[in-house]
C-alpha cells in the first residue's frame, strides 16, 4: 500500500507541476477549452489574473509533492483547486474525458489526504481555544494549554 | 497521446521502480552483514 501511495503522490505531483509549469512556458499546447462550457469561466479567471495565481499554487504544490516536503499542507492547498476542477469537469462539462480527469483529480487528492490523515486530525478540534502565532503556545507546543 | 497523461504516469512509474529497487537492495544489505551498505 505504501508504494501505491508513493506512486499516486508522484503522479499527482508531476501532473500538478507539469500543468503549472506548462502554463508559464507552454511546452505543450494545453487541452482546448473553447468548446467546453467551462471555457468562459476559465477565461474570466484568466482576465482578472486569478488563473495565474492558481498556476503558481500548482507549481508550489507539485514541487512539494515530488520533493516530499510540506506534503499535508500542499494537499490542503490543492484541495480547493481540485474541487473546482472536479466541478467544472464532471458537473459542468460532463463529456467522457473531462469526467475521467476530474474524477481522477479528486480521487487522488482525497486518497492522498486520507494517507496523511494523522496530520489533519488536530484540525477537527470541536472547541479551539486561541493559540496565537504571537503567543507562547502557538508553535512547538505539544498540547492545547489548560484554560 | 496527451502529454498531460503520459508524462506524469511515466515519471511516477520510473520513480516507483527506482524506489522499489533501492528498498530491495537495502533490505538485502541489512540481511547480509558482509555486504557493504550504500
Amino acid at each position: 500500500m505504501r508504494y501505491i501511495i508513493y506512486w499516486i503522490r508522484w503522479v499527482f505531483g508531476a501532473h500538478t507541476l507539469f500543468s503549472g509549469v506548462n502554463y508559464f512556458f507552454n511546452f505543450f499546447p494545453p487541452p482546448p477549452l473553447e468548446h467546453s462550457p467551462a471555457g468562459p469561466f476559465i477565461a474570466a479567471l484568466a482576465s482578472v489574473g486569478l488563473y495565474t495565481f492558481i498556476k503558481v499554487i500548482e507549481v508550489a504544490v507539485g514541487a512539494a509533492l515530488l520533493l516530499d516536503v510540506f506534503v499535508p499542507l500542499a494537499l490542503l492547498m490543492e484541495f480547493p483547486i481540485t474541487v473546482s476542477i472536479f466541478y467544472l469537469d464532471v458537473i459542468v462539462d460532463h463529456t467522457p474525458r473531462p469526467t475521467f480527469m476530474g474524477s481522477r483529480e479528486l480521487a487522488f487528492n482525497v486518497l492522498l489526504m486520507a494517507a496523511y490523515a494523522g496530520y489533519y486530525w488536530p484540525l477537527l478540534a470541536r472547541r479551539a481555544p486561541l493559540r496565537e502565532v504571537w503567543g507562547r503556545t502557538a508553535v512547538g507546543a505539544g498540547s492545547v494549554p489548560a484554560p | 497521446m496527451n502529454p498531460y497523461d503520459w508524462i506524469p504516469y511515466s515519471l511516477a512509474t520510473l520513480a516507483l521502480i527506482i524506489r522499489i529497487v533501492r528498498d530491495v537492495r537495502r533490505a538485502r544489505a541489512l540481511r547480509d552483514p558482509t555486504r557493504r551498505v550504500r
